[in-house]
């Protein structure tokens, strides 16, 4: 790929999100810095996807600002906010379900290429497509999802797609990624696995994830710093080790005070 | 004084327009019924408003029955029916692809349309009402007793529907499902029965209308049809979920409609006069705008998922024995029919432009129904080029093409917020106004209704043969321009477009430009195409009932001959071409003309609806259907690239 992994951090300030009289996020920063994972987590409603979809653009917020790179991309459309660098995959997976594995993978690459210009859309140039195709190979070898290569999406499992979806997103070289529960659906194994792969990508890659998961022994294991939701409000902010004796979270997860 | 001679000018046609608008609204309310109840818009709306009509004024009209026995077979009976078959076609197709979903109700419009015209002939026919025309002066304007007995059947039943969804549980559902159809399915209630008694409902309005227009425009099944379809606006101002709006937006288009007919409005706004038929469109215009202009979200039509495309890959042998057969075969072609010659010229024009509908229906998963009217503007355009600017043939046809791509550009506006079902009536709309306020007008094919031109002079391509075997080459470049793009990132972004724009978007591609360009490629073939079709006859013009005529409703009918030809790239557009254009040609007798829609419309119902049952069959007796998968050009690629022996 042509782009480079210099250090590109995600920063929201200050989010907030209404929908209608509902304040789904309130005053919400935080940062997701190169180099290491880190998790977003809070009980069901709490307003995860919804600071994943204002920061990759998706929905407006009320107010607040996204900084990519130090940069405020809060005016920038989702198109351009992935071509400024920032990656996600959808809790309720968006592939293309009548493609092949390989081809949904190439996606990523490709479709950061064709960016905004019509000729691009067209035709591309054969070292694009050297790189594209070295960018899926790796992607799917990262994945371990070669075998299925040739496999149609609508025929693979939950667990599978998740990992194509996760493909896509490596194969695209994007320095921020967004993890919308990538193992949600997945059986024990499956998330171990999927832990290993994350684990990779983070020696492998400089990039910052932000990963949204309930898997609490993959979040602990893998995550270097916790934001935890609760109503769209932060509530905890710091180590994993920390939010585990955390009263407030534990609050929040099981619904009494402590 | 003048301003109280204009509200007296002007009150007899607010009065029309009201009594027209209620029966907009009525038709509309049972439009916006059915489709929220079952996520399928029907098309077919305005042919079962036109069946009961017909059916109605044979009864009651020719054979002199009662008129409330008449009225109970063609609205009470008939129109119910056809609801009930309408219902268990819309019952499979609540997932399946935007183009199945317009191609089924269109299947079913063609069969009634195309049944009509077997039964009744073709010949419109003017009849009397059955009401009272006597009239009498309310507010100092004369009111017909027939417009208000036709505004109070209008009114009353809506009231009837209004009651039934307040005081029965069956109307307690029916709103349910109304305000939000996903629920329904979740909290026990059957949405079967409550799709079946929409549906029902939804006809039998529709069948009213029928009943009450005709006497206005007369038995005519095609216009009657377009004049249930003026529904079509009231439903998109209704934002196609709000009755109430609906209703009154039928109201406002009813009364918009007729006062851009009143002389005094005609002769004070000079524009309204000039732009002929504006009355016409206004519905339409109505349809397009709301669509193109309405926020983003509000109309959003339900995902479904593409079933994967096979392509059978054959072996080099069996390719190049059928390739030399079939070039042996059409360069004998102008000699084995010299008399035909036309006919399989025409066809091969119908290649180019249904290869042209293929890339947007297949290929990137959008649905145009306005293609006619792109043929059109290529035909008439490259007539003003050629004949009336003198420019030799390549130049003109070439201009002809590029002229075409603005308009692309325009209809593709919607496609940038608006998906599936929205864009489809989008560009309905578009087509039908265009049709009606451009093609009379000289920039098309004038008041006289018919361009010339001519063929171009080089080569022998002026004759017969030569003409058929140039039409022949641009067919296979359109095909082989498929071909390319489908290769091409143009083709593997469509593809991604058809299934999940959402994740062309988060991962950098602006889809808007991919849409914008489809749309303007197909444009241009279509309109290259229409450029070939003047040299046929030397001339082209704006009205015709053949399949290959350039009248807005041929756009359906197109698609609908596409959808059953299937989805290869390259036999799909031929089969097509020479369903609707060779076929024809050898069965001239009358009963096999009149009873073509119908079996084009019997076989686009049947691929719609049986279609994915039929492909699940050949992948249950083939069980080794996914080893065929076409391999993506990405994959084959790679594997030339990185070689396949690393990870398998």
């Amino acid at each position: 790929m042509t782009v480079s992994r210099e250090a590109v951090d995600l920063r929201a300030e200050h989010l907030t999100v209404r929908f209608g009289g509902a304040v789904a996020i309130d005053d919400l920063s935080l940062c997701a810095p190169s180099g290491q994972v880190t998790g977003l987590i809070g009980p069901n409603g709490a307003g995860k996807t919804t600071t994943f979809n204002a920061c990759s653009g998706l929905l407006r917020p009320d107010k607040g600002r996204i900084l990519l790179a130090g940069r405020d991309v809060s005016e920038d459309p989702p198109q351009k906010r992935a071509r400024a660098g920032l990656g996600r995959t959808y809790q309720r997976m968006q592939l293309c379900e009548s493609m092949t594995v390989i081809a949904n993978v190439a996606l990523g690459p490709e479709a950061r290429l064709s960016g905004r210009a019509p000729w691009r859309h067209l035709f591309s140039p054969s070292d694009q497509q050297r790189a594209i195709a070295t960018a899926t190979d790796e992607a799917l070898e990262l994945c371990g999802i070669g075998d299925l290569r040739d496999r149609t999406i609508s025929t693979l499992s939950t667990g599978k797609r998740r990992l194509v979806e996760l493909a896509r997103v490596l194969a695209g070289g994007f320095s921020v990624l967004l993890l919308d529960e990538p193992s949600s659906g997945l059986d024990e194994a499956e998330t171990e696995a999927f832990g290993q792969i994350l684990r990779r990508v983070q020696l492998e890659r400089r990039v910052g994830t932000l990963l949204v998961e309930h898997d609490m022994s993959l979040v602990m294991s893998i995550c270097a710093r916790l934001y935890v939701l609760d109503f769209g409000k932060l509530i905890f902010e710091g180590l994993p080790d920390e939010a585990q004796a955390s009263e407030v979270v534990r609050a929040a997860y099981l619904g009494a005070p402590a | 004084m003048p301003g109280v001679r204009a509200v007296s000018e002007l009150l007899p046609f607010v009065v029309a327009g009201l009594v027209t608008g209620s029966l907009y609204g009525l038709a509309g309310t049972g439009l916006v019924l059915t489709y929220k109840t079952s996520g399928v818009f029907n098309f077919a709306h305005g042919a079962v408003g036109a069946a009961s009509a017909f059916v109605f004024f044979d009864l009651w009209y020719d054979r002199g029955l009662p008129w409330p026995l008449a009225l109970i077979v063609s609205v009470g009976v008939l129109a119910p029916l056809l609801g009930l078959l309408l219902s268990a076609v819309a019952g499979r197709l609540a997932t399946a692809s935007t183009a199945s979903r317009v191609v089924a109700t269109v299947g079913v419009l063609l069969v009634i349309q195309g049944l009509i015209q077997v039964r009744y002939g073709a010949v419109p026919r003017s009849i009397h009402t059955p009401l009272p025309t006597t009239t009498t002066r309310i507010l100092g304007t004369e009111v017909g007793y027939d417009q208000m007995i036709t505004a109070a059947v209008a009114l009353v039943t809506l009231a009837a529907l209004s009651y039934m969804f307040r005081a029965t549980r069956l109307g307690l559902q029916m709103r349910a499902v109304v305000d939000n159809g996903e629920l329904v399915g979740l909290t026990g209630t059957s949405p079967p029965a409550v799709r079946a008694a929409s549906w029902v409902i939804g006809c039998v309005f529709a069948g009213i209308t029928g009943v009450l227009f005709a006497p206005v425009v007369g038995l005519n099944s095609l216009l009657l049809t377009l004049v249930v379809v003026q529904a079509f606006g009231a439903a998109a101002l209704g934002r196609l979920r709000n009755l109430t709006m609906t209703f009154a937006g039928g109201l406002l288009v009813g009364v918009v409609q007729a006062v851009l007919r009143a002389p005094i409005i005609r002769d004070a706004v000079p524009l309204i006069k000039s732009l002929t038929n504006l009355d016409m469109a206004v519905s339409f215009l109505c349809l397009f705008l709301v669509l193109l202009l309405s926020r983003r979200g509000v109309f959003a039509d339900v995902p479904h998922v593409r079933s994967p495309r096979f392509v059978r890959v054959l072996p080099i042998s069996t390719i190049c024995v059928a390739l030399a057969t079939v070039t042996v075969f059409v360069a004998l072609l102008p000699y084995l029919a010299p008399t035909r010659a036309p006919v399989f010229t025409q066809a091969a024009i119908f290649v180019v432009i249904l290869a042209s509908l293929h890339l947007l229906v297949e290929v990137s998963g959008q649905v145009s129904l306005c293609h006619a009217v792109f043929v059109a503007i290529g035909a008439t355009s490259f007539a003003h080029f050629t004949t009336g600017a003198g420019l030799p043939w390549l130049v003109g046809s070439l201009l002809a093409a590029c002229v075409a791509v603005p308009v692309g550009a325009v209809v593709a506006l919607p496609s940038i917020r608006l998906s599936g079902l929205y864009l489809a009536l989008a560009t309905f709309g578009f087509g039908i106004v265009v049709e009606q306020m451009a093609y009379n007008r000289p920039i098309m094919f004038g008041t006289l209704g018919t361009r010339t031109g001519h063929r171009p002079s080089v080569l022998g391509l002026d004759g017969d043969a030569g003409y058929f075997y140039l039409c022949v080459l641009c067919a296979v470049l359109a095909v082989g321009l498929i071909l390319v793009i489908r290769r091409a990132r143009l083709g593997r972004l469509l593809a991604a477009l058809a299934d999940s724009p959402t994740s062309l978007v988060t991962n950098g591609s602006s889809i808007n430009v991919t849409r914008l360009l489809v749309f303007c490629v197909a444009a241009a073939m279509a309109a290259f195409g229409g450029a070939l079709y003047v040299g046929v006859v030397g001339s082209v013009s704006s009205t015709g009932v053949s399949p290959g005529a350039l009248i807005s409703f041929n756009s359906l009918l197109w698609i609908a001959v596409l959808a059953l030809a299937g989805r290869s790239d390259i036999l799909s557009p031929v089969i097509a071409a020479v369903a609707l254009i060779v076929l024809p040609s050898y069965f001239t007798s009358e009963a096999f003309a009149n009873f073509q829609p119908v079996a084009f419309g019997l076989a686009a119902l049947a691929v719609t609806v049986f279609g994915e049952d039929f492909r699940a069959w050949l992948s249950m007796a083939a069980p080794a259907v996914e080893a065929r998968m076409a391999h993506s050009p990405v994959a084959d690629r790679v594997k030339r690239l990185v070689g396949s022996e690393g990870l398998a």
